[in-house]
């Protein structure tokens, strides 16, 4: 075994060597399981409620294929190999059962309904609730739910498992983290990540996680869930658990698997040959036809003397190669439980020169003691990270520099076209570039409860975890890209700390046997703490050393500035009280109250301490006298809730206070130099406190069909109030003194609707499908973006770049229509014999060809703007299915986005056939007017960015063993975005969805809906893996 | 059990010793009570007001295409830019459109004497406090010029202050200026080399005084000989024999410059003119960093205006460009050769539409420059500025022969025949006034005082009268109740 696994963790560079590897595996897990000793068993199966006698009761020897089913007399007969086998029985809608067959040839078994999904425990803060006494919106995933596929980041394994949590992976690039927005987008200043818990620790990176290590996430989505997380909770909460050991012998896991991807959608750009034809048809209709071919810097001639056809997007790219190897060891007595695991990425870009290498380290204790009154957890987890940053301007430039041109003249230097704005060889670009970062975080604590008298149990919880890392970046000034960075290469060392210390006290009583009350108090004492420095210099004589001996470089000398050495330190304080009280009565009714009293060093003087309330309450129908067993439907459950939770994270420290700061530098003629001034940096706000989202929460849980089928629906209606934006002061010469202000102003709207249904559609015994549907609709409307005191001012967003469009914004921020919604993009209307674009005028009746005149400039004066699309979606949803067949199971997941608009910045710039001597066009140029050479913002850019996309799919197959050792064995083959349906002409309609600020500083919330040709390319996967467990 | 409660004891002290310490410890940020208390402290503080300054020519050079001297035509797909640049050539702007070209510089002026207020709140020093005033005045004064009807911000307060007409903030300026001027220094250069002396108030109250109709309806033109001579009499500026020298990239030992802001190319950035002004290729002409961006050129006229012989026509790069190391240049198949002419305001795309424009190079344009940005400082007030402004008073007081004088100074360093009473109109001096001071941003104010901005040249239509002011930014509006639109918008 020992050779075999160490041929798993050598990188594998060939397929065919991924191959033999599996072979040799699966050869070897084949011998182990060898010798067969054959009894019969029976026996009668009987419905645990009634006792009556179970017909069509699947009965099946545990690893194997081998199964029956029981008569109408709910008998059976099979069988079993030795007696270690283990049998297993399953219904709908009963609780599977398993039996070990020992010395018995009789065995007869009751089942119990099944009620795992009401009897599930569900983590809600510190605490755990079950399922059925749920007042607030709660998703869980389990691990086994988690999804297939090449996920490194745990909220790609949740991608699409929950209504309303829109998880978006924005690009191909491993190194960047998905994007989660909960029910809409509810801050423009504020934060707009989730906040994540893993393990009691609060705000642990989700990308140190390895999924493998996950034993369940929970989502707290609606107040009355996620106020008791106070003032950082408005986004909502992913609480993660991870594995832990559990009483018995060790038990060892492995978990591989190795992958390859390849590039999902290219540019459909020009090659050489179309791109001369382009040329000459561009040519032909001008005035005075040149001749362009003649330029020898566009059209260089090989030594044959015939014309270059490079493929630029070919020539920065790869077929990454990605392999992760998972470890784990879990086991332990009585007392104490253990589980260790180790787990190693290594992801490379497809993009070349970037990656991901990750390996974490996890290490889980359990202590019980004094008759399990003490329970300690113990946790240990250490992650190192390698990101290797793409170029991804190389990206951008790859589409615009010409199929005409090498990458490399005949002296081996790189091709480039001098005194040019738009082209430079992005091979150069990609092979010259150093951008990485090397991080390091360590997250430990201990959490400790003792049950002092029955029922009331006291709790510390103390967690640290500190998290550095080196970022080092460098460009060579000799190639052409980088001549005016002048060969700055720079070194960064950041640290961040973190101390969390709770302490708690629970009281449960039962009432009787289905009642119960449960009161919770709580201390929490947070402190963040930041460090950091940056060492740079430029002008290095050779690329040898750049960042490893920064002083040998001559900026520092001969071109003096004061951002060569830089640090930073900051802290902040987070105290906090909270409690809980619950109320289950007689499995109908619950009532369920929170309050978090939470304090915050970031806050202003005026406003240091803030009080988040919830209040939910089910009713759980279906028990009921009067509901009686309706057909069909068996479980229903109302749940009203309502709450108000925080949003902070968005602020920085320091930012309610007046300070004095770096003000650049200012000459002083009595030295004769230039010295660094001092001025006030920001504006003064002691009323600066947390944004307040109000959330209304109806939801209707149910089962049909005895529980085979379950689902929820839920409506919510979320306020954000006392908003978080960089509003405009005015400049008024006395009393402010940047042009905005950190302030809690305005107010934003999100309703929705969202909808999980799922269950078995199959369960034979030798077939099942399982399909879940989950779909959120969210309306997303800016309310207002002012008070008496501040306004939020004029604010453009969606900038419309390329040449010749600076200061070009597709959308404005207006009060009443939804974030991001396209409201300054003319109508397009047709070209004129020019070949310029016409747009519709402001009238609304004719044209233009002048954009101040159109139709959206003029509607915007007027103070009307007029709605060309949205990039929020309508509709999102998901649909994944589990298929199990004998030993083999499928599972696949398709993920929609609808009735979004894309504003296609990238086909804008590359459909000019006037400015083809600029830069690489698409195809599609030549459907372009000839004649057409001003780029113009219009709805003409605007799509439909709905999609479908297969998301992930994974085919099983459970090797029959039955060894001493192996206790189960699985092989896989699957993979990651297999084919996408959309109309839309871009590369991938799934673009970054933030809607958060640029920078802290600024005012201009970043792009929604518009593609840019930086985005890093999506690719597609194919995965090969293999699970053992000894 | 007893380590428990022990547990839970220091737990219970932990909790009632920290939990209501939230006062923030600052360590990378200065709270304003820790500062302010040392001269150099305070000299630290007070410099960066002047830094303020050296954002005058970032902020105001894109409202010059305004004017008949300079114009950023649409090259193809460059310099569109959501028709800002023909918006601006043909006055017709629009508050909501502009806002943020506008606002630019409305938050520039306004949080610059938000910033000398709260010095001035506590600086005592006579010297430092005419100083920190007459600067206050300068920003009030580029309110005035470009807004009119702006706000008088005289010290720190809460609440906006209410606007102010034109009349209203002309009177500030004079009175702070006057105010102060006893105690301003009279030294020049040295330590006081981009710093606000007698000689810098002299020469604000003489573009005050010299737009005093414009501003009030009442000229000053005896003012302004007042003031200019002040500066001319002083014998401590001269006019260089190399025009040229006052632009150059080591500019700050010209002893024409009355006002400049300091600019380094890594020290202060800021000043980057060959950047919008050179043709892309001419990135190895210079061997520059970047390429440049090929935008504003002379609108031909202005060019034209300019006769062969004048040493000042040289600020105009026309005709073919070489690289660097001689080679003559090429654009795309033709060559590179600068055309002065500009057949519209919105051109197709192609090389010919890009070599079209006179470039200007009046700032030295610095060759091998590893980065974007230049060393020259730039000139806000000259010698040659004050000399002409004396020539223009006295010619419109009918003092044609001291008029005489000093214009046909400033013609004779240029190389040019002097002028004769009979040639010396206002229409000539408002054209040498263009030659002279082309580019360095008074030509907005110049075309406005001889009622010429709203007129008509190439491609610009005649403009309605309310244009001579920009719109307050609507930002501002939003935010201050105190301002209304100016009329006319």
């Amino acid at each position: 075994m020992k050779g075999n696994l160490f041929f798993l963790h050598s990188a594998f560079r060939v397929k065919t060597e991924v191959w033999r590897a599996l072979t040799v595996v699966l050869l070897s897990l084949l011998i182990s399981s060898s010798g067969f000793a054959q009894k019969t068993v029976t026996g009668t199966v009987l419905d645990a409620t009634d006792n009556s006698a179970m017909p069509g009761v699947n009965v099946a020897v545990k690893g194997t294929t081998s199964a029956t089913m029981t008569g109408v007399d709910g008998k059976y007969s099979i069988s079993v190999p030795n007696d270690q086998t283990v049998l297993v029985f399953s219904f709908i809608g009963k609780v599977s059962k398993e039996v070990t067959v020992g010395t018995q040839t009789l065995i007869d078994v009751s089942l119990e309904d099944e009620t795992t999904t009401l009897s599930e425990v569900v983590v809600v803060g510190y605490g755990t609730a079950k399922r059925k006494d749920l007042t607030g919106s709660v998703a869980s995933i389990a691990s086994k739910d988690l999804n297939p596929g090449i996920n490194p980041n745990p909220l790609q394994a949740i991608q699409g498992k929950v209504a309303g949590l829109v998880i978006t992976q924005p690009s191909g690039d491993p190194t960047q983290n998905p994007t989660v927005r909960l029910r809409g987008y509810t801050s423009l200043a504020g934060g707009s990540d989730p906040l994540y818990v893993v393990d009691g620790m609060i705000g642990v990176p989700i990308n140190t996680i390895s999924p493998n290590d996950i034993e369940t996430m929970d989502v707290l989505k609606d107040a009355s869930a996620a106020a008791i997380y106070g003032s950082r909770a408005a986004n909502g909460v992913i609480l993660i658990t991870t594995k832990r050991g559990k009483v018995g012998k060790p038990s060892i896991s492995f978990n591989n698997y190795v992958g390859i991807s390849t590039i999902s959608k290219r540019f459909d750009l020009l090659d050489g040959p179309g791109y001369i034809e382009a040329v000459k048809r561009a040519e032909s209709v001008k005035e005075n036809p040149g001749d362009p071919l003649a330029d020898g810097l566009r059209f260089p001639k090989d030594a044959n003397g015939n014309y270059y056809n490079t493929d630029w997007i070919k020539e920065i790219t790869q077929k990454p190669l990605v392999n992760n190897h998972d470890l784990a060891i879990s086991g332990g007595s009585q007392g104490l439980t253990y589980r260790g695991s180790v787990n190693y990425l290594n992801q490379e870009g497809l993009i070349k020169n970037s990656g991901l290498n990750r390996t974490t380290a996890r290490i889980n204790l359990d202590q019980k003691a004094f008759d399990n009154r003490l329970n300690i957890q113990y946790n240990l987890a250490y992650t190192e990270t390698l990101n290797k940053y793409a170029q991804n301007g190389a990206i951008e430039r790859a589409t615009m520099f010409l199929p005409t041109l090498p990458v490399r003249n005949a002296d081996g230097s790189y091709y480039e076209v001098l005194g040019n704005f738009s082209l430079f060889n992005p091979v150069a670009m990609i092979e010259n570039y150093t951008n990485q970062q090397n991080k390091k975080l360590t997250q430990g604590g201990l959490n400790l409860r003792y049950e002092l008298f029955d029922g009331f149990t006291v709790g510390i919880n103390g967690q640290l975890q500190r998290e550095n890392g080196v970022s080092d970046y460098w460009t060579n000034p000799s190639i052409k890209a980088y001549t005016g960075d002048n060969g700055r290469a720079s070194r960064s060392y950041f640290e961040a700390s973190s101390k969390l210390m709770e302490l708690t006290a629970n009281y449960i009583k039962a009432l009787s046997q289905e009642s119960n009350m449960a009161f919770l108090i709580g201390y929490s004492y947070q402190q963040n703490d930041n460090n950091g420095f940056q060492a740079a210099n430029t002008g290095f004589v050779t690329d040898f050393v750049t960042i490893n001996s920064l002083g040998l470089g001559s900026g520092t000398l001969i071109n003096p500035s004061n951002n060569y050495a830089t640090s930073y330190r900051n802290q902040t304080k987070l105290i906090s009280f909270f409690g809980r009280a619950t109320v289950n009565l007689n499995d109908k009714y619950n009532v369920t109250a929170t309050l978090r009293q939470d304090g915050s060093s970031k806050f202003g003087t005026n406003n240091k301490w803030g009080i988040f309330p919830s209040f939910g309450a089910g009713w759980t129908i279906s028990n009921e006298e009067f509901f009686g067993q309706p057909t069909g439907l068996n479980y229903l459950k109302l749940r009203v809730g309502w709450g108000q939770t925080g949003n902070s994270e968005g602020i920085n420290p320091y930012n309610s206070i007046m300070l004095y700061g770096p003000s650049g530098t200012y000459y002083d003629g009595s030295v004769g130099d230039f010295l660094p001034g001092y001025a006030i940096t920001q504006n003064a706000n002691p009323n600066l406190k947390w944004e307040v989202l109000e959330t209304t929460n109806i939801g209707l849980d149910f089962q049909i069909a005895s529980g085979r089928y379950s689902g929820t629906i839920e409506w919510y209606n979320k306020l954000t109030k006392d908003m978080l934006y960089n509003y405009s002061v005015p400049a008024n010469g006395v009393d402010y003194f940047t042009s905005s202000i950190l302030a809690n102003v305005g107010t934003m709207k999100n309703s929705g609707v969202e909808f999980s249904f799922g269950g078995a559609v199959v369960e034979k015994p030798k077939f099942s499908w399982s399909p879940q549907l989950v779909l959120s609709l969210n309306r997303n409307k800016i309310v207002s973006l002012s008070s008496d005191q501040f306004n939020a001012g004029q604010v453009q967003l969606n900038p419309f770049g390329g040449r010749g469009l600076s200061d070009v914004f597709a959308s404005y921020l207006i009060p009443g229509r939804p974030l991001g919604e396209f409201n300054y993009v003319p109508t397009f209307a047709g070209f004129d014999d020019k070949g310029v674009m016409i747009l519709s005028d402001s009238a609304a009746t004719g044209t233009t060809t002048n954009i101040s005149q159109s139709d959206a400039y003029g509607a915007m004066r007027a103070g009307n703007a007029i709605a060309q699309g949205n990039p929020q979606p309508f509709l999102t949803g998901a649909l994944s299915n589990t298929f199990r067949y004998g030993n083999f199971d499928l599972s696949f997941q398709l993920r929609g986005t609808f009735g979004n608009s894309i504003l296609n910045n990238v086909r804008s710039n590359l459909m000019i056939p006037q400015s083809i001597l600029e830069t690489n066009m698409l195809k599609d140029v030549n459907t372009m007017p000839a004649n057409y050479s001003q780029n113009q913002i219009s709805t003409m850019w605007l799509e439909s960015g709905s999609f479908v996309r297969l998301d992930n799919w994974q085919v099983g197959y459970n090797l029959p063993v039955a060894g001493k050792t192996l206790t189960s064995a699985r092989i896989y083959f699957g993979g990651n975005n297999l084919l996408i349906l959309t109309k839309y002409k871009g590369i991938d309609p799934e673009l970054q969805t933030k809607g958060d600020l640029e920078s802290n500083t600024s005012r201009r919330p970043n792009s929604m809906g518009l593609d840019y040709a930086t985005v890093y390319p999506k690719t597609r996967s194919f995965q090969l893996g293999v699970n053992l467990t000894f | 059990m007893k380590r428990i409660y022990r547990i839970l004891a220091v737990g219970a002290l932990l909790v009632s010793q920290a939990c209501t310490d939230l006062t923030e410890k600052t360590y990378d940020v200065i709270p304003t009570d820790q500062f302010g208390r040392t001269p150099e402290q305070q000299a630290a503080l007070i410099g960066p007001l002047y830094n303020s300054v050296g954002n005058y020519w970032g902020n105001l050079f894109w409202v010059q295409p305004s004017t008949d001297e300079m114009m950023i035509p649409t090259r193809g797909g460059d310099w569109g830019d959501g028709g800002q640049h023909v918006r601006m050539y043909t006055h017709t702007w629009h508050p909501v459109s502009d806002n943020g070209r506008f606002d630019g510089i409305w938050s520039w002026i306004y949080n610059a004497v938000t910033a000398i207020n709260l010095q001035l709140a506590s600086v005592t020093e006579p010297a430092t406090v005419a100083e920190l005033k007459a600067l206050r005045a300068f920003f009030h004064y580029v309110a005035l010029d470009n807004f009119g009807n702006a706000i008088i911000a005289d010290g720190v307060a809460s609440g906006n202050p209410p606007q102010s007409t034109s009349k209203q903030m002309y009177d500030f300026v004079e009175k702070e200026l006057l105010d102060a001027y006893p105690n301003l220094s009279e030294t020049v250069g040295g330590a006081y080399y981009t710093r606000f002396n007698k000689y810098v108030a002299d020469m604000i109250l003489a573009k005050l005084y010299l737009n005093a109709e414009t501003y009030t309806g009442t000229p000053q033109w005896n003012k302004v000989i007042e003031h200019t001579s002040r500066i001319i009499d002083s014998g401590k500026f001269t006019l260089p024999s190399d025009f040229f020298s006052t632009f150059s990239t080591s500019n700050q030992n010209s002893p024409e410059i009355i006002l400049a802001t300091a600019f380094d190319r890594t020290k202060r950035t800021g000043f980057n003119i060959e950047m919008p002004v050179l043709h892309y290729r001419q990135q190895l002409e210079f061997n520059i960093a970047n390429s440049p961006w090929n935008g504003p050129c002379a609108v031909p006229e202005h060019y034209y205006s300019f006769t062969d012989g004048d040493i000042r026509k040289n600020m105009w790069m026309v005709g073919q460009r070489y690289a660097a190391d001689g080679t003559p240049l090429t654009d795309d198949d033709i060559p590179l050769v600068l055309n002065p002419e500009v057949p519209a305001l919105v051109m197709p795309g192609g090389a010919d539409t890009r070599v079209r424009g006179a470039r200007a190079a009046k700032y030295e344009i610095q060759r091998n420059n590893p980065v974007e940005h230049q060393d020259n400082d730039f000139v806000i007030y000259r010698l040659g500025d004050a000399i002409l402004m004396r020539g223009e008073a006295n010619l419109r007081l009918g003092n044609t022969a001291a008029a005489l004088t000093d214009v046909n100074m400033i013609r004779e360093r240029a190389g040019v025949k002097p002028y004769t009473a009979a040639q010396l109109t206002l229409d000539e001096l408002l054209a040498e006034r263009g030659r002279e001071m082309s580019w360095e941003l008074h030509r907005r104010q110049d075309l406005i005082r001889f009622g010429k901005f709203n007129g008509t040249w190439r491609f610009k239509p005649a403009s309605p009268a309310h244009t001579k002011l920009f719109p307050i930014p609507p930002t501002q509006i939003q935010n201050n109740p105190n301002l209304k639109q100016n009329p006319g918008y």
